[in-house]
């Protein structure tokens, strides 16, 4: 029955990065079950995320939808870390053109571009459209992406 | 660790001061979204105010699961006599130079809090002061490098930064002075002792300020309480009140 769950969690997106769910961006720590009562426990990926409450709603709907009754959503404190992420997910977010974020040891490096491939890319703000990105341009090729903090 | 009374009523009172920094140093940030100077900047500041905002949304959930207390009452209903906030983040955002010498200074002293924090014999803080230092390293980073560009940049922008600096320094002395019942708790080890964090902080600030072209000034006025408070909170508060207070039983926005 909890599989059912997990399978029903990788439902529910980040609605900031919607190619990846939130099983796989390592925000779920740990789903119980009980009959059809099921506690979830998850963690936010930057404290101030506005998408906090959609994501709760969205967890509720999709676990009512796998067959549950009574849900409810414990938010944890344990620091979430982008080392979390799953290595499919990193693809994803290269894919979706988003440079995925770098290991933490290389924290301090700059991403290579998610377009080409290059080296010489300029960081334009450390600060981007949401609190978990920042935005870079290529000096290769011109794009101007956005690279996930790694954290 | 279950607490002892005493110490859990201490522990109240510095959680809620620890949000109110939080929640006043995001409502000026937040005046600058649309009129900041350059856009990737306006990007910047909404993001660091939105970050302070979830910070004192952990601290308050923190107190909520101390004494009950709800954290959207706390934030918009308490009146500016019972705000905790340090003078320095309540004082206006003046030009840009004040505002990011301010931040500078604020960033700095919560980065060092935030290193001490995360060994807090209290985990359920410890745990929520290794969440925030990983995101308060990005601001620290961000004002660090303002502060350099305005001191060593044009002659009007070091001239302006050193006017904020000259005026912001001694409030930032006032983050190092403990609350009436802190003691209890830094002996206990659940916060770090913030007199001892004081000379490290200075030191730091000075030597990057001093790289920056800029000379921290001597004396000046530290406030001695955080009941102590200048007219411009009554004005914040007033704005970022105002909706909810409108409808305190409100259910949703």
């Amino acid at each position: 029955m909890v599989d059912r769950y997990w399978e029903a969690l990788k439902g529910v997106k980040d609605p900031e990065i919607p190619v990846l769910n939130i099983v796989e961006m390592g925000m779920v720590l740990g789903v119980e079950a009980e009959g059809s009562r099921v506690k979830v426990r998850f963690r936010p990926t930057f404290s101030g995320c506005p998408a906090l409450r959609l994501i709760r709603e969205e967890i509720v709907r999709a676990l009512k939808a796998a067959g549950a009754e009574a849900v409810e959503v414990e938010e944890a404190r344990t620091p979430w870390s982008t080392e979390a992420m799953a290595g499919e997910a990193k693809e994803k977010l290269a894919a979706y053109g988003i440079a995925p974020p770098l290991p933490l040891p290389l924290a301090h490096q700059d991403p290579p571009c998610p377009r080409c491939g290059s080296r010489e890319v300029v960081l334009k703000n450390a600060f981007g459209a949401t609190l978990c990105k920042m935005l870079y341009q290529c000096g290769a090729c011109g794009e101007v992406f956005e690279a996930f903090k790694a954290v | 660790m279950p607490l002892d009374p005493y110490l859990k009523e201490a522990l109240v009172a510095k959680l809620t001061a620890l949000a109110d920094d939080e929640v006043v140093l995001a409502q000026r940030l937040s005046e600058w979204v649309g009129h900041a100077p350059i856009l990737e900047e306006d990007i910047a500041i909404a993001n660091l105010a939105q970050d302070e905002l979830g910070h004192a949304k952990l601290y308050l959930e923190l107190r909520q699961e101390l004494d009950g207390a709800d954290p959207d009452r706390l934030v918009f209903l308490r009146d500016p006599l019972e705000y905790q906030n340090a003078i320095l983040v309540e004082l206006p955002k003046g030009d840009w130079a004040f505002t990011l010498v301010r931040q500078y200074l604020f960033d700095a002293y919560e980065n060092l809090w935030l290193k001490e924090a995360q060994g807090s014999a209290y985990e359920p803080l410890a745990e929520a002061a290794s969440r925030i230092l990983k995101e308060e390293r990005f601001h620290l980073r961000h004002s660090a490098l303002w502060v350099e560009r305005l001191g060593l940049g044009t002659e009007e922008s070091h001239r302006r930064a050193q006017e904020a600096l000259e005026l912001l320094f001694p409030y930032a002395k006032q983050l190092f002075i403990p609350l009436p019942e802190e003691e209890a708790l830094a002996e206990a080890g659940v916060v770090p002792d913030l007199r001892a964090l004081e000379a490290p902080y200075l030191e730091e600030v000075t030597r990057h300020l001093e790289r920056s072209g800029l000379k921290p000034p001597q004396g000046g006025y530290v406030p001695k309480s955080r009941k102590e408070h200048t007219e411009y909170l009554w004005s914040l508060l007033a704005e970022m009140q105002s909706v909810a207070r409108w409808d305190p039983e409100a259910k949703a926005w």
